[in-house]
């Protein structure tokens, strides 16, 4: 069984909470997109850890952005946690691709990841952009930009996740023969 | 544990807090203000460091943006530096539109407010023209009055829209009026613009007569509804003359309102 590194994870992830809050919340880029460190940090931890450390980290993370952002608390621990188990679930298929593909899979993640945020905002009563051209561009930037981040950003993960480096997985045929 | 027992206990959970949280309880506005009350001083620093280097980031990104809404906004303001210019004149309409209606006429004769459009003295007459005409029911020697008293009568009317008017001081028009104090009957006629009524009034009743009567249409006048105000009372002991002064502000109209009553054949 993978151990998470629980006491360096939350570290981590306190940091890229204030971080994300003190600093990449006053970029805009194009007007519409703003870099989300937690965001990255899902998709990566969910692209790299296995199905039962992906969906217990996208739920600490998801309650990391629930204590900065407003909204009922919780909601992104709901997201993150289902997002973690979505691609650690999927993950090892969309790896093999090939690490050329690195790009792809982070934006396929952080598009995910994304349109479900703006749907469960939808679904509890917050308030998303509204859906036409400009939200289509909003979202297509951020898959965009999570896809060219999100390579730099493993370094980060893998202090997280307990992972070989370079985007191959530690076999996990154990966990999986547990989850059937 | 399985991996789906761990997922089901885990939405679980994220659906209790929001649950807790939507019902106003629990202790997560107090987290939420005490995680920000914790990052406040990182934040303030870091955002007064990158504060200037977010300006120019966003100004650079949104330079064309800016341009735009810069121009926009210069519009905006010419549009309402010419709004705020005509206001003066829109309140001399206000005043003037509740000057014609405020009448102290009888209220059952049918009424007509009317705008003036063009005011063009030919150096043989004054032409006054009003947006009224055969289609709002105007008739020629309809009364036209303001609050404050008669103001002439409907001269011409030559469009579906459009008429002309005839102002008490016009040489040519004349009107039955009375002193409300003493009764006394007199013709009131123009005498030219600028100068007062001319009073064509019997020797012994001027001996009744106060200067500062009050003057009005009489019953008698066929054209005319009795009791609008039409002028002071004045005599000139020098030239022996007696006239009117009007009650009208003759040289400022703007809106003037029509008396719809019938006129003789």
């Amino acid at each position: 069984m993978v151990k998470t590194p629980w006491p360096k994870s939350l570290a981590i992830l306190a940091a890229l909470s204030v971080v994300q809050v003190a600093v990449f919340d006053q970029f805009w880029i194009g007007g519409r997109v703003r870099i989300d460190l937690l965001l990255l940090a899902v998709v990566s931890i969910g692209l790299h850890a296995d199905v039962r450390q992906a969906t217990l980290l996208g739920f600490v993370v998801g309650l990391f952005v629930d204590v900065f952002r407003f909204g009922p608390f919780g909601m992104y621990a709901l997201i993150f946690c289902l997002a973690g188990w979505v691609l650690a679930s999927n993950g090892t298929r969309m790896l093999q691709v090939g690490p050329l593909f690195r790009i792809a899979q982070g934006a396929i993640g952080v598009l995910l990841v994304t349109t479900a945020t703006w749907t469960a905002a939808a679904v509890f009563g917050q308030r998303p952009p509204a859906f036409g051209n400009d939200s289509l561009i909003s979202i297509g930037l951020t898959a965009a930009i999570g896809g060219l981040l999100l390579a730099p950003f493993d370094v980060v993960t893998r202090q997280m996740v307990n992972t070989a480096p370079t985007g191959t997985r530690v076999p996990r045929t154990d966990m999986v023969r547990a989850d059937q | 544990m399985t991996t789906r027992r761990l997922l089901a206990l885990l939405v679980v959970t994220a659906l209790a807090l929001m649950t807790i949280d939507t019902r106003g309880s629990g202790p997560f506005g107090s987290v939420r203000s005490a995680a920000f009350a914790a990052t406040s001083p990182l934040r303030s620093t870091v955002a007064a460091a990158v504060g200037p280097l977010s300006a120019t980031w966003n100004g650079a990104v949104h330079y064309g943006e800016v341009v735009d809404e810069n121009e926009r906004l210069r519009a905006d303001l010419a549009r309402l530096e010419g709004e705020v210019a005509r206001l003066p004149d829109v309140e001399s309409d206000l005043a003037a539109l509740r000057e014609a209606s405020g009448l102290a006429t009888d209220n059952a004769v049918p009424k007509l407010t009317a705008k003036i459009i063009s005011d063009r003295d030919t150096g043989v007459e004054r032409i006054i023209e009003i947006n009224r005409g055969s289609e709002d029911g105007l008739v020629a020697g309809m009364p036209v009055v303001v609050g404050s008293g008669l103001v002439g009568r409907v001269l011409d009317v030559y469009g579906d829209h459009r008429s002309t008017l005839r102002l008490v001081n016009d040489p040519r028009f004349q009107v039955g009026v009375s002193g409300v104090d003493s009764g006394e009957t007199a013709l009131a006629g123009g005498d030219g613009d600028g100068r007062p009524l001319r009073l064509e009034i019997q020797a012994q009743g001027l001996a009744g007569v106060d200067d500062g009567e009050r003057f009005e249409t009489n019953a008698f006048s066929e054209r005319f509804p009795p009791d609008i105000p039409v002028g002071v009372f004045r005599f000139d002991q020098a030239s022996n003359t007696a006239t009117l002064e009007p009650f009208v502000e003759l040289d400022s109209l703007v809106f003037v309102t029509v008396l719809l009553t019938e006129q003789p054949e």
